[in-house]
């Protein structure tokens, strides 16, 4: 007992110490690193100041449904229906979290827990209890309480303390069940392979799906129907929600939902039902003693499996790279094919290509399910404007790399640094890397949208990628700029934060994507309803085209002068400094 | 005629100051081990000297060029094996070696020839097609020594490179660094076992806390000791470092 309570005090303190440091940050640098260290506080600050405004606003909501459900001003059954599908929403979001989150770290940190005299149940306790820590469960936690509070306040004080316990137990239930989820995706990313092909599917698989209850409904579908056969009536009646109906209708393994079981016991609760509320509390106790023993199993093997090695491919051919890349130098040529490969390596690579041509394409596939005089339907049918959309999505995705061109290289940067390079050749060498990669994003864009809206006149079609090409020539002397001063070592096989870029660079590259992209949109504007007339749609573009890249050329020679004057500072990131 | 020199080299972060007025002398063709107790300045010496950090003051020049005025022709003949290894994580040990052939302008043919080879001596072959970062750090160490010889640097900054490599390998790459400088190429090393400055190294040079505190041949700084000294004993003596017999710790014996 004693070796456990000294190890969860070491162990919180050793977590404590990790955040104080990493907010105070190394050595003290130049005074343009001070000011790139003080920009990348103000996105954790602002989630902070917005997780307080949302711990304070479900609070007060708690507190309120709490007191006019014990109080009878709010009907029971229809109060508890809101309860329950919000709180089933958050436990989805908590799971959804512990399941992205290893995905985004390493484990390297328990190879030195697990040499220190620490139980490994102790290590396993610590996560599980660390988990309340997390911002959602502690959203969670604040609104039951509030509501708990809520019933006390509405002069039911015997029913307040049963609140409060199926509170406790549910937060118990949903801290287990991250934990759970946590280990076992920490357990698969152990092999590298295996990790990154998992990430990205679930990824990919985790943000397609979500359109799918839109493709099922068929609500949407009534009126549309209803309208070709002439029928004028039709979409009138409001549907009513039945509470009883709405439960009949659930599956059965609903029921062990801890939404539904917490949902159950209040309303026991309110109403006096002493032995079902002993009954729903023991559901919830059972099903957080589970998933605990659970999660302490796969935490077993998920350490156990800290050691593995790795499976290695055998080959007696070696593969050496490509033959130099035309219209460029030796040495920016090999910048541009390791920049190419890394891409096209890496999850966060992988996925800023993939990804966002075909969500759009979806989202574009639902609009058309809508009724007919939407704007939403009429913008579907010009399926170039899903082309131009999704690109733009693309070089928002890609940011990941283009506003940390040399960050994101980690200690290969210190090699290119040390080649016989020169800063042009560098930059060059990083734009016709990122232009391939923002190519092949383009290409993904451009068969999605085919393959959902070809509609409208190609010379627009036209006119988008040209558009996209003037848009690339603009972004790429930013993207230098922004990747030397304000680079971050940055790991792109993560999802999370870790493969992010500088906070700064990442909203001052959105803008100027923003940017860049609207003399495109006013010249197709201008080309359909002023003109009205397809063919001036590329032939104004194409003009802007020519503009940008008069721009953006000698720009990106002038901005490889500062990869030059930050060559330090990138040494140092490099170096994870 | 020195392959390295410098006057008065200085590297200060902040308050801090790392290398503190150095001046080396590392002769052509010399195998020169630079030691020094951990954060003495021997890394920071030698990223100053590739260009990686900008000293804060003196001068220096790489086989009698001038870094700063000459930094690609000088990077062409100088090979690195940086404290971080400086690899790609998502290139394989095959594609390295391409990537630095090509920076190298070395024709693909040649390039191959020469990766074969290197390849072959640290006994990567069969993880030539692996990525980086599946590799060991002695398999990472190996690939990052191949990389920094294939373009054939006349100068060789390495970096603490035996820690973590086999015996096997380790012994190979002694043989081959021995025979890079028999064959005019000079070595620049760092590192804290002194059996292989003891076996390798030609000329030393001690660095603590930022200060050159002795430079010479073996010969030389072997005769400013006490006869039949080792050289872990004169080490030690040159750097002040107490006698251990004087920080024994009674709890630790029992």
């Amino acid at each position: 007992m004693i070796t456990t309570l000294r190890g969860l005090r070491a162990l919180t303190w050793l977590r404590w110490r990790l955040l104080k440091n990493s907010i105070a940050g190394a050595r003290k640098r130049d005074s343009l690193e001070q000011v790139s260290r003080a920009l990348a506080l103000v996105v954790p600050l602002l989630i902070l100041v917005m997780s307080i405004g949302t711990f304070l606003a479900v609070s007060a909501v708690g507190f309120v449904g709490g007191r006019m459900m014990a109080s009878g001003v709010l009907e029971m059954a229809s109060g508890l229906l809101v309860l329950r599908l919000l709180l089933g929403l958050m436990l989805f979001a908590i799971v959804s979290l512990a399941v992205v989150s290893p995905t985004q770290s390493t484990l390297s940190r328990y190879t030195r827990l697990l040499l220190l005299p620490i139980p490994r149940r102790v290590l396993h306790l610590v996560e599980v209890v660390a988990s309340l820590g997390d911002p959602w469960v502690a959203v969670v936690g604040a609104g039951l309480t509030a509501f708990a509070a809520g019933v006390l306040a509405g002069g039911r004080p015997i029913a307040a303390m049963g609140a409060l316990v199926a509170a406790g137990l549910t937060v118990a239930v949903v801290v287990c069940a991250a934990s759970l989820a946590g280990f076992l995706v920490a357990w698969l990313m152990r092999d590298r392979r295996r990790g990154e092909l998992f990430t990205l599917v679930f990824v990919m698989a985790f943000s397609l799906l979500s359109f799918i209850p839109a493709f099922l409904t068929g609500a949407v579908d009534e009126p549309d129907a209803g309208r070709a056969a002439g029928d004028t009536r039709v979409a009138k009646e409001v549907h009513q929600i039945n509470v009883d109906e709405f439960d009949r209708h659930l599956p059965a393994w609903t029921h062990y939902l801890p939404s539904e079981v917490y949902g159950r016991t209040i309303a026991h609760v309110l109403a006096g039902r002493r032995a079902d509320v002993l009954g729903g509390f023991g559901v919830l106790a059972g099903e957080a003693l589970l998933l605990f023993l659970a999660s302490a199993r796969v935490h077993r093997q998920m350490l156990g499996a800290l050691e593995g090695d790795q499976s290695r491919r055998r080959t007696t051919e070696i593969k050496l790279g490509p033959k130099p890349l035309p219209w460029l130098s030796a040495g920016a040529s090999a910048v541009a094919v390791a920049l190419i490969r890394g891409s096209f390596r890496t999850v966060r690579g992988r996925l800023t290509i993939l990804l966002p041509g075909p969500m759009l394409a979806l989202l574009v596939a639902v609009f058309k399910r809508l009724p007919q005089e939407t704007w939403t339907a009429d913008a579907a049918s010009r399926g170039y404007l899903l082309f131009g959309g999704s690109i733009v999505f693309t070089f928002y995705a890609m940011h990941a790399i283009s506003m940390n061109l040399f960050g994101s290289d980690r200690a290969g940067l210190t090699l290119q640094l040390l080649s016989p390079v020169t800063d042009r050749e560098l930059a060059w060498g990083k734009i016709v890397g990122f232009g391939a990669v923002v190519s092949t994003g383009i290409a993904v864009c451009l068969i999605a949208s085919v393959a959902v809206a070809h509609a409208g006149a190609l010379p627009y079609w036209i006119a988008v990628f040209l558009g996209a090409a003037a848009t690339f020539f603009l972004i790429s002397p930013v993207a230098i700029w922004f990747s030397a001063i304000f680079p971050v070592a940055s790991d792109l096989s993560k999802t999370g934060s870790g493969g992010n870029p500088h906070p700064f660079p990442m909203v001052a590259g959105t803008l100027c994507t923003a940017l860049f992209v609207l003399p495109t949109i006013v010249s197709l504007a201008v080309a359909e309803f002023w003109f009205k007339s397809a063919i001036v749609a590329p032939l104004l573009v194409g003009i802007w085209l020519v503009i940008a890249a008069a721009i953006g050329i000698p720009l990106v020679n002038v901005a490889s002068r500062s990869i030059g004057a930050r060559r330090e500072n990138l040494a140092l990131v490099a170096q994870g400094k | 005629m020195n392959a390295i020199e410098t006057h008065g080299l200085r590297k200060a972060f902040g308050e801090f100051t790392a290398v503190d007025g150095i001046d080396l002398a590392v002769p052509r063709g010399s195998f020169y081990g630079f030691l020094g107790p951990n954060g003495a300045g021997k890394s920071t010496t030698i990223k100053c000297l590739t260009g990686l950090l900008k000293p804060t003051g003196g001068t220096f020049r790489l086989l009698d060029l001038d870094p700063v005025a000459d930094q690609i022709k000088v990077k062409r003949q100088v090979g690195v094996v940086p404290e971080d290894l400086a690899l790609f994580d998502r290139l394989t040990g095959a594609e390295t070696l391409s990537f630095v052939a090509q920076v190298h302008g070395i024709d693909r043919v040649e390039a191959r020839a020469r990766s074969k080879e290197l390849l072959t001596l640290m006994d990567l072959t069969k993880s030539a097609n692996d990525l980086v970062a599946d590799y060991s750090h002695g398999m990472r160490k190996k690939i990052a020594l191949s990389a920094a010889l294939l373009p054939a640097p006349r100068l060789l900054f390495l970096d603490e490179p035996f820690e973590g490599i086999d015996a096997i390998a380790s012994r190979q790459i002694k043989d081959l660094l021995s025979a890079y400088v028999r064959g005019g190429g000079t070595v620049f090393l760092t590192t804290h076992i002194l059996e292989i400055v003891e076996r390798l190294c030609d000329h030393i040079g001690i660095i603590q806390k930022g200060r050159l505190v002795a430079q010479g041949s073996m010969a030389e700084l072997r005769a400013g000791g006490v006869t039949g000294q080792s050289l872990e004993e004169r080490f030690m003596d040159i750097v002040g470092a107490a006698k251990s017999a004087s920080l024994a710790i009674d709890w630790l014996a029992g």
